[in-house]
């Protein structure tokens, strides 16, 4: 393949992949996290052996969701959806081995969706592997929160704006949200 | 014969005029990206020629949804670990833009992959700049997008192209 080959092709993949992503990741704010753990984000980056970010603010969604199809019924939910969103976070980290995040973390993130306005919805704890796996869903009318702590995977989702839990089904694995798997849970507690 | 002509001739300097000034901002983006990874790896980025050509033609084909087009490519380029490739673009780019996916996989110390893709919003249209690298190789992508034109040449491209127009007579 020749340079001029490689550079076209780049070119054609560059394209489609920002279409695609616009496409696939509807979401966003203008305000900036007001609540989302900026500092802790930048910690957990620094040891985690595999990062995934994807952040999406008011404008982009509004942006992205130009490229949804009203006249198809999917869409048209999606759509519906977004239009009420204010942002959606996604950061994902892996680490290579376990211990790379200390419960003190799990709980500065925790505090910070813990407030008056703030209700755990579903708590689901299980023994998993080598260590414990929580996950936590947090809702209020304006927002959701969710964290998936597993021994070496981080995940936390936090959707600024008015959606219903019925609504994180559908985002989940879509939208650039991973897929939580929020109903296998071996043992729930409720707050 | 002569008005004609002449008339031509200032409506192509007109046209380029525009294109040139509207390109002018996006391109000093792009450039600066491409300065700034070519001093700090000692390493220089390879261009298509007559990329604008290519530009003009995307954006015919989008019908503007797709326009300033730029791609350079940097080969056997070490060095460049975790947020390396973010914080470069970041200090480039400025507040402006805004990080939109940032992907890090194989670690820090172990000259990971890493694609970032930051977005500057400027009401109907939006800039993108995607950099992937890989295993020493750097593609950097940039582009503006216009979302309603985009749009409606996704959803139905081909009603737009004349070749595929339909028959009135319906057959």
């Amino acid at each position: 393949m020749t340079g001029l080959q490689r550079l076209t092709a780049a070119c054609r993949t560059g394209v489609l992949l920002g279409c695609g992503l616009l496409l696939t990741l509807p979401a966003v704010a203008q305000e900036i996290q007001p609540n989302f753990p900026v500092e802790l984000d930048k910690k957990l980056a620094a040891r985690a052996s595999d990062v995934n970010e994807v952040t999406m603010n008011k404008t982009m969604l509004k942006f992205a969701s130009q490229f949804l199809d009203s006249k198809k019924k999917g869409d048209e939910q999606a759509q519906r959806l977004i239009q009420n969103l204010d942002a959606i976070y996604v950061r994902s980290y892996e680490f290579s081995e376990p211990g790379q995040y200390a419960p003190e973390d799990l709980r500065t993130i925790r505090q910070q969706f813990l407030g008056p306005d703030w209700n755990s919805m579903v708590k689901v704890r299980s023994k998993k592997g080598e260590g414990d796996t929580v996950k936590m869903v947090g809702t209020e009318v304006k927002g959701m929160f969710v964290l998936n702590a597993e021994p070496k995977e981080l995940d936390m989702v936090y959707i600024s704006g008015s959606i219903r839990p019925e609504d994180l089904k559908e985002l989940s694995g879509n939208f650039g949200v991973p897929n939580l798997n929020l109903q296998k849970g071996a043992t729930k507690e409720s707050k | 014969m002569k008005f004609p002509m002449r008339h031509f001739a200032l409506l192509l300097l007109g046209s380029g005029l525009l294109v040139s000034t509207g390109c002018s901002a996006a391109d000093h983006d792009f450039n600066s990206v491409v300065s700034a990874v070519e001093h700090k790896y000692s390493v220089h980025a390879q261009r298509i020629p007559m990329m604008s050509l290519v530009s003009i033609c995307a954006s015919l084909k989008t019908h503007g949804g797709v326009r300033s087009l730029r791609v350079a490519q940097f080969e056997n380029l070490h060095g460049m670990e975790g947020k390396d490739l973010y914080l470069l673009l970041h200090s480039k780019l400025g507040d402006d833009w805004q990080p939109f996916v940032r992907e890090v996989s194989g670690g820090k110390g172990r000259g990971g992959d890493q694609s970032v893709i930051l977005v500057r919003p400027d009401g109907s249209s939006m800039g993108m700049m995607i950099a992937d690298y890989d295993h020493g190789e750097l593609d950097l992508v940039g582009m503006e997008m216009n979302g309603a034109a985009l749009s409606k040449w996704l959803h139905d491209p081909e009603r737009q192209h004349p070749s595929h127009a339909r028959n009135p007579m319906g057959d």
